[in-house]
């Protein structure tokens, strides 16, 4: 783990770009389950999650020439694309107001409903183990927030509804929305400003 | 067809879709906020069997093409023909363009300049359209006979003053208060209310802070449909605002 570097994703970036598919198997390995499992909850299907993750790899292997670290790190770079795959889907379902009556059921809750670790035989041990102890420190930080706050920003990230789709759905005020997110912003930066 | 978005088209989406406050972040902020909030709700499952080969197979089929465009063609043929000829087309047109370039350039110019002035006017033609439809409209839609006026007041401190416009077509208002103590802190807010007697409890109308003097102005539109207000009231809550008020009332109002 303590190997990857930024600076070794941009040189397996590079090779990428020269099409060395030995690196793009590494950033695979390392990046496929948490891109799979955010897709898979955004769009609470198994084989349309399949489909946006291949689809971010192709993303990545075109693109890795212009991959600028910079700009971001790899990983975040690839969770905005599966993340705006999966809110273009969920656009073209159609479907909002099924996932809003979803969300809404528990609002606050979700982390409960969320899909559970796999069982361990599908596993590839301490990779998954570490990562999920990682999951767990994350987690712990959302959990901080107040429900309000943190309802507002997963329908934000997770579900990519508009403010006024929030405030629409939860009716409140769009100001009230754009506050909470604000307030929740604020305490996770303050909370990596003391990492 | 459509170009592909680039790696900070894909990320400036994501901190866009959070609001004003995420594009404040620094870069690095960005990336532990994504790590965070992709990382922190689901429990990581692994991905299935049969992706790994789904997608580098694919890699593998770009691959064959992708070197072959990197690398420099294999043949050895002369190469001293094309880049003569290609010379003596340089020449010709440079010498052709320096020819031609002073005339071509005030013309050209002159172009440029006589766009952007027939766009400027268009512009300000439909500008000055929609003034002119906007102020019939108002005209016509006699709003000043919607507005209501409410002035608040509190039990707690004499000094306390709010006033309350309502347009009730629109189903927006402003609020302007003065000389309510201004919050220490980063735990409280001052929330507005608007009762509308449809609803059993007063529907939020946004959450605010006030200047040190204790004067704040916001201009409001409560997430529910107001069929009629009938009062206005303001609330000290916890940070963000709360679905149903629960804090003292600072300031109440009725139409």
């Amino acid at each position: 783990m303590s190997d990857w570097t930024r600076e070794h994703e941009t040189e397996l970036l590079r090779k990428i770009s020269e099409g060395d598919t030995q690196s793009i198997a590494r950033i695979y390995d390392r990046y496929s389950s948490p891109l799979f499992s955010l897709a898979r909850r955004m769009l609470s299907s198994r084989s349309d999650a399949e489909e946006v993750v291949q689809d971010v790899f192709a993303t990545v292997f075109r693109q890795a020439a212009d991959y600028d670290p910079s700009q971001s790190k790899l990983f975040t770079w690839m969770t905005a694309i599966t993340r705006n795959r999966c809110v273009d889907r969920l656009r073209a379902r159609n479907s909002r107001i099924a996932q809003g009556e979803v969300v809404s059921q528990n609002p606050g809750e979700s982390f409960e409903s969320a899909p559970k670790a796999s069982s361990p035989e599908e596993e590839r041990g301490d990779q998954i183990a570490i990562r999920n102890e990682e999951a767990r420190n994350m987690r712990e930080t959302l959990m901080d927030l107040p429900i309000e706050q943190r309802e507002v920003l997963e329908l934000a990230f997770l579900s990519g509804w508009t403010h006024s789709e929030i405030a629409e759905s939860k009716a409140i005020s769009l100001g009230t929305v754009k506050a909470r997110i604000r307030y929740g912003l604020e305490k996770l930066r303050n909370r990596i400003e003391r990492e | 067809m459509k170009p592909e978005n680039s790696q900070q088209d894909e990320v400036n989406r994501l901190i866009n879709d959070l609001g004003e406050e995420a594009e404040n972040l620094t870069t690095g902020e960005v990336d532990r906020l994504v790590e965070i909030m992709s990382l922190g709700f689901p429990d990581e499952v692994e991905a299935p069997e049969g992706l790994r080969e789904k997608v580098l197979g694919s890699a593998s089929e770009k691959a064959v093409e992708k070197p072959r465009d990197l690398r420099p063609s294999p043949a050895r043929r002369p190469v001293f023909l094309p880049w003569a000829t290609a010379a003596v087309f340089a020449i010709l047109a440079t010498a052709g363009w320096m020819k031609f370039y002073s005339k071509s350039a005030k013309v050209l110019e002159t172009e440029r300049k006589l766009v952007e002035v027939s766009e400027s006017i268009e512009k300000l033609q439909l500008e000055k359209k929609d003034l002119a439809s906007a102020v019939e409209a108002y005209k016509n839609s006699s709003t000043l006979d919607q507005l209501k006026i409410a002035a608040l007041e509190s039990e707690l401190d004499e000094s306390y003053f709010g006033v309350a416009v309502w347009d009730a077509e629109r189903e927006r208002g402003i609020l302007r208060v003065a000389r309510i103590p201004k919050l220490d802190g980063n735990e409280k807010d001052y929330q507005l209310w608007v009762v509308d007697p449809q609803y059993e409890t007063p529907v939020d109308g946004g959450v605010f802070q006030v200047d040190a003097e204790g004067r704040a102005t916001i201009s409001f539109a409560p997430g529910r449909k107001i069929t009629k207000a009938t009062a206005f009231a303001v609330s000290l809550e916890k940070k963000g605002g709360v679905p149903v008020a629960e804090g003292p009332m600072v300031l109440v109002g009725g139409l």
